[in-house]
């Protein structure tokens, strides 16, 4: 079957791509590279960078969290006296808990 | 052994281990130099715009997305600061200096090949922006439609249009090229 007009003319196109593709012209002659290089290379990093600003963001909340949960423990536990005694605690223990009294008013 | 990857190069340049950073810059380089150098038809633009690319990858090394390739990363990068030069240019009004008369035809340049692919070089200049950025990308380059199409920021429909009409206008040109030549 002959081949219309227009697929030659992709095909040669496609061809002519490929050969595009491996001709990739004078800019990649070697002593520009090599001169690019030595420059770019120069202002790279000589010793481990620091934290991103998402690492630290990151960071930073979970510090925030972390005091935060101490906080809370922290003024919780004179609420519930977590810091007392063994015989408090088994007092607080053995309180049972009725949830009609919650709503009850006295 | 195999060739560590761009993420392990990173890892280590990361860690300030320059020979990682260099190895990092000669596997990138010579393709980033290319496109900027067929965005901009200037070769000295064109490192500036290279030199640039990889000095914001050192600003900011720390933060490339682990979840775009860095050669995706880089080319963005590379785009971005070829499509500010070259509104820059149109602002201030500045002639065209592509210098693709400067090429002196080398020796592998006179093979029959070689003159196809610069013929082809001349027509994808001639290209609008951002038909010459999707046809380099995916014809010069070998990216993946979808990579090629996030560093335009565009859909892959929309780049898969943008390839075409760039090869309808490559067809045109190089074809009445070669009608030309042989009458």
């Amino acid at each position: 079957m002959k081949s219309e007009p227009a697929d030659e003319a992709d095909r040669a196109l496609d061809s002519m791509l490929d050969e595009w593709r491996d001709h990739p012209g004078p800019a990649t002659d070697r002593l520009t590279l090599a001169r690019l290089t030595k420059s770019i290379v120069s202002a790279a990093p000589s010793e481990p960078v620091r934290l991103g600003r998402r690492e630290r963001w990151a960071t930073g909340f979970l510090l925030a969290a972390a005091a935060a949960v101490g906080l809370f423990v922290g003024s919780s536990s004179s609420f519930l006296n977590l810091g007392g005694s063994a015989e408090t605690d088994r007092d607080i223990a053995s309180v049972d808990f009725n949830p009609s009294y919650a709503w009850s008013e006295e | 052994m195999a060739e560590p990857t761009d993420e392990e190069w990173l890892h280590r340049a990361r860690s300030g281990d320059r020979a990682a950073s260099k190895s990092l810059v000669e596997r990138h380089l010579p393709s980033i130099l290319r496109y900027a150098r067929r965005m901009l038809g200037n070769a000295h633009e064109a490192e500036d715009v290279a030199q640039e690319t990889f000095l914001r990858l050192w600003q900011s090394i720390e933060e490339v997305e682990a979840r775009t390739t860095l050669r995706t990363w880089l080319f963005r990068v590379a785009h971005n600061l070829s499509i500010d030069r070259l509104r820059k240019k149109r602002e201030t009004s500045m002639p065209e200096d592509r210098d693709f008369t400067n090429d002196e035809p080398s020796a592998s340049q006179r093979m029959a090949q070689a003159e196809r692919a610069l013929r082809v070089e001349r027509a994808v200049a001639q290209l609008p922006e951002r038909q010459r950025a999707a046809i380099s990308l995916v014809f010069q380059e070998g990216l993946r439609q979808a990579d090629a199409a996030e560093i335009l920021g565009v859909t892959v429909d929309a780049l898969e249009s943008l390839l075409s009409r760039g090869r309808q206008m490559l067809k045109r040109s190089l074809l009445a090229y070669d009608a030309e030549v042989s009458e």
